[in-house]
């Protein structure tokens, strides 16, 4: 949200209901009801943090807006986070996680935890499917995209989990 | 919705050398009229020799298959071969379109083989309006050679429907083709298939399987692993906006 609201901010001043329909013009399907508290909340603190400055307009016969817009340290803010690289590596995936516990505490049979977890993948996948077929928005696209690709590496996890669980079965249980 | 196809304890086992392989290891299988059916699994899992099995181009080495009811495993290859041209429309990963017919001969070849019997013109005019229906009407008079890929596949479907089977079986109907091109291609199977088509794909694609079908069997070394079905909500749409509004 900050992020998103420094970005708009950038292109032009706005008030929070402008930003509020830039937003949802933005993200489409994928962000359907933007909540107008969260961005007056989230307007507040960026002010506070010295990365946008608000002025009062009077409309004549309307009630007074307050119009935002980015300060020099809220553009380079803004600027750091578009090139700040993201972390490159998930190194701790929950699941596999969960499933080192639940295997060697025999807490719960891993076979069963992975059955039910590809379950659920299959499930999400068809559902982004879904909503890839209704999202018109490039930046919606996208983001299902990038969605289904990570849900298609964890199936691909889960793969690699069974043959683990199932080699080690039959390494110890003969 | 009654039972169209139904298999017990299939099996399919080839020998080589001195071991046997068992490609299907006794599957029980149930697909209900209508349904849509994918079946996943990886490589060397037994999912083409199933389909295969089912759609009669290979003989079980032991269990059932019933057809509409009727058991179909113990039929001579020629009955078989007549009911199955009637009964099962079949697409292949790689299209196998004759190549030196037209577009429009390929589709009609399906009802000279075993359709119902039907007025040339009535044949003529069943195959065009399904080619138009699948988008390549203009390419009646092609041949095969100068198609893309997505359109070949189109004319393979056309030419599987042909003769209205209640059964439709693809193996890896996508796995010639680009993502926006298996896009249109599953988007014209789920057609069918709202329209009352049965259908069971198999597929080594979790996205393909997942789009397709309302229902999943995960198969793996011969056996059927899970039987999942797809329908329901999981939250995916609002986890993604929570995402994005973190």
């Amino acid at each position: 949200m900050r992020e998103v609201l420094l970005g708009l901010l950038h292109k032009e001043p706005s008030h929070g209901y402008e930003l509020k329909l830039a937003i949802e013009s933005l993200f489409g399907e994928l962000w359907p009801e933007v909540n107008i508290g969260q961005i007056y909340q989230t307007l507040g603190r960026l002010e506070r943090a010295g990365l946008v400055r608000s002025a009062t307009v009077a409309q004549g016969n309307r009630p007074d807006k307050r119009v935002y817009e980015l300060t020099p340290a809220g553009r380079q803010e803004l600027q750091r986070w578009v090139d700040d690289l993201l972390p490159a590596v998930r190194v701790r995936d929950t699941f596999f996680s969960k499933l080192l516990v639940a295997w060697k505490t025999r807490l719960a049979d891993p076979v069963v935890l992975i059955d039910r977890q590809r379950r659920a993948y299959l499930r999400q996948l068809r559902e982004l499917g879904g909503l890839a077929d209704t999202t018109s928005s490039l930046i919606g696209r996208l983001a299902v995209e990038a969605a289904a690709l990570h849900v298609q590496a964890d199936l691909k996890l889960l793969e690699f989990c069974e043959q683990a669980v199932g080699a080690a079965d039959t390494g110890t249980g003969g | 919705m009654g039972e169209l196809l139904q298999t017990t304890g299939l099996q399919r086992q080839f020998r080589m050398g001195d071991t046997v392989v068992r490609a299907v290891d006794g599957i029980d299988l149930n697909v209900g009229e209508g349904e849509f059916v994918s079946i996943m699994g990886p490589s060397g899992c037994g999912k083409s020799t199933l389909l295969y099995l089912l759609g009669g181009l290979d003989r079980p080495t032991g269990g059932e298959i019933h057809l509409g009811g009727r058991r179909v495993d113990r039929l001579s290859r020629t009955r078989w071969a007549r009911l199955r041209r009637r009964q099962i429309g079949f697409v292949f990963q790689t299209f196998n379109l004759v190549e030196n017919l037209t577009v429009l001969q390929n589709v009609q070849l399906q009802a000279l083989l075993g359709g119902r019997p039907r007025a040339r013109a009535a044949t003529r005019r069943r195959a065009l309006a399904l080619l138009e229906e699948l988008g390549v009407g203009d390419k009646a008079k092609a041949l095969p050679a100068v198609l893309s890929g997505g359109q070949r596949q189109r004319v393979a479907i056309a030419r599987a429907l042909m003769n209205e089977p209640p059964l439709l079986l693809a193996d890896e109907p996508t796995g010639n083709l680009d993502s926006a091109t298996t896009t249109d291609v599953l988007g014209l199977l789920r057609r069918f298939h709202a329209a009352g088509q049965t259908v069971v794909v198999v597929t080594h694609d979790p996205r393909v399987a997942t789009t397709a079908g309302q229902r999943l069997l995960a198969m793996r070394d011969g056996r059927v692993v899970d039987d999942v079905r797809l329908d329901g909500g999981t939250g995916a749409a609002r986890a993604l906006q929570d995402l994005i509004e973190t």
